[in-house]
């Protein structure tokens, strides 16, 4: 269900009986995430073979294809094999970023390589998959009677950049 | 940066460690040769038909073009690369090559009679071992198979793939379908039964047109085009999963080039992130997966201006992703003096004959 309020587009999914909200933008490039659809999470240990699991609920972004669990926001990325590899992830300014791009650094692993031999594929799960760099923002919802409550009070939720701004200043 | 053939630039101006050379093509003289590698109905099928030898070679090496033989290694009155002491002459001992890597791509691909498809790859094999692996204890080879044919395709693996000089399966770029298909799944896992290396190499036959939109009307477009053959090729094998069937299976690309290969990852790799439910077994990015998984021979190395190179190169995102080759007797005119310029030390050595080593554990 999509919901606006206060100006803002929100999200509210109902998942195994809990109510969870996110904000209608997707942190890749701002997509409007909550108008993809919902599906179950799917693993695979070989070709042809789905591990689906419908416990675990992914909202789909429609622009990308970018996945993420309702109920946390975190986007997730390849199952967490021998070969996945963590990103760091910082802020430069773009000057530098330019060059990285030039010299194909960005993206390129700087640590061991593993090799062929030593490789084993393991069967992964949801839980196995590595957390994308990207995390939708959540939203509160209470039930109350017959009313959902979406909570926008800034105590009950993670700081918006505007309102960081503000304490800032 | 100028052009230098291997014969204009010395041996030890332009590399002083060891040289392996991946790629070094054998032709068969003439079917005569192949008679004592034959079943009896075999060579009385060749003669009372007068056939004289498979259509796929001459087509993808017109033999008087000068991409399919350099003007110096022509011999008089024979084919290019038809005999041992040419490829000593030309390339083993003026190169001081440690080993190389002997293809002979004979255009078994192009025969529909599987019987004697058959008959013709076991022949050109048991003719590779005769007359040239035994011949000179530099040389390993690859051993070819009856593309249209995947029990057939195991059945010759199986027959002589523990032969100590043979480290390797050729399969042409071309073919009726696309060599990640479930069908040839077989055909890998033999391949890493028996510690084999997988070779994409150029040529084939595919059913329909080679390109995926129609018939090409000139040897140049064909020639120049080949490149997108490997590219559909490695797109489907890593689609199909074929990595996962065959976790240790090693894959050579040879003669495909490879500047073509960071830019179509970037893209593999884009797309693989919004697409990867359809393919859930596909669980890297698919550059990684060719880091592991496969090595290219440095030929053709279709360099643009050295200071472009350079980052061509660096996108690579890997020391050990070439293997040089001679490509032998084929004409490419690579500059690989100015390549070499462009690598760091050690990845001078792995390209030269570390990286091969390793590979072909020679």
């Amino acid at each position: 269900m999509l919901v606006t309020v206060a100006n803002r587009s929100i999200g509210i999914f109902k998942v195994g009986g809990e109510f969870y909200g996110l904000m209608n933008k997707c942190p890749h490039l701002g997509g409007e995430l909550c108008k993809g659809r919902l599906t179950g999470a799917l693993t695979s240990d070989g070709p042809g073979h789905f591990e689906y699991d419908p416990e675990t609920v992914l909202l789909v972004c429609p622009w990308h294809g970018w996945e993420y669990d309702v109920r946390t926001g975190q986007s997730y990325l390849n199952p967490k094999t021998a070969r996945a590899r963590s990103y760091q992830v910082q802020v430069e300014n773009g000057g530098e970023v330019t060059i990285e791009i030039d010299e194909g650094k960005v993206g390129v692993a700087t640590g061991k390589r593993v090799p062929v031999r030593e490789y084993a594929p393991k069967p992964a799960k949801i839980a196995d998959r590595a957390p994308g760099p990207y995390v939708a923002e959540t939203v509160s919802v209470t039930v109350d009677g017959d009313y959902l409550v979406v909570n926008l009070d800034p105590r009950s939720r993670p700081a918006t950049t505007e309102a960081r701004t503000e304490e800032k200043a | 940066m100028t052009t230098a053939l291997p014969l204009a630039t010395a041996r030890q101006d332009l590399w002083t460690g060891p040289v392996i050379d991946v790629d070094v093509h054998a032709n068969v003289p003439s079917i005569d040769a192949l008679y004592p590698y034959m079943d009896g109905i075999w060579v009385d099928w060749a003669i009372e038909r007068g056939y004289r030898g498979p259509s796929a070679a001459a087509t993808h090496y017109p033999p008087m073009s000068p991409r399919s033989c350099r003007p110096e290694w022509k011999p008089d009155g024979r084919p290019p690369a038809s005999s041992v002491e040419l490829l000593q002459q030309h390339i083993l001992d003026p190169w001081d090559v440690q080993h190389a890597i002997l293809n002979c791509y004979y255009g078994v691909d192009s025969l529909r009679h599987p019987d004697w498809a058959a008959a013709l790859a076991k022949a050109v094999n048991d003719w590779v071992a005769n007359e040239w692996l035994a011949r000179d204890p530099r040389l390993r080879a690859s051993l070819i198979v009856p593309a249209r044919d995947p029990a057939a395709m195991v059945a010759e693996i199986e027959r002589i793939g523990d032969h100590p000089g043979f480290v390797q399966v050729l399969l042409p770029a071309r073919n009726d379908w696309l060599w990640g298909m479930r069908v040839f799944h077989p055909v890998f896992k033999a391949i890493e039964r028996h510690d084999l290396v997988a070779a994409l190499n150029m040529g084939g036959t595919s059913d329909g047109a080679p390109s995926s939109t129609g018939y090409a009307s000139y040897f140049i477009e064909q020639y120049v085009a080949e490149w997108a053959s490997f590219a559909s090729q490695i797109t489907n094998i890593i689609s199909e999963g074929v990595f996962n069937v065959c976790p240790n299976l090693r894959m050579s690309v040879l003669e495909g080039g490879f500047t073509w290969v960071p830019v179509w990852g970037w893209r593999m790799n884009k797309e693989w992130r919004g697409l990867h439910r359809e393919v859930p077994w596909v669980d890297s990015p698919p550059l990684d997966i060719i880091r592991e998984h496969m090595r290219f021979s440095t030929t053709p190395i279709d360099a643009g201006p050295p200071e472009l190179m350079k980052k061509v190169v660096g996108w690579l995102g890997s020391d050990d992703f070439l293997m040089y080759s001679s490509d032998y007797p084929h004409g490419y005119d690579d500059d690989l003096p100015g390549l070499m310029s462009l690598l760091p030390e050690s990845a001078r050595a792995n390209m030269m004959a570390e990286t091969a080593r390793q590979w072909y554990r020679l």
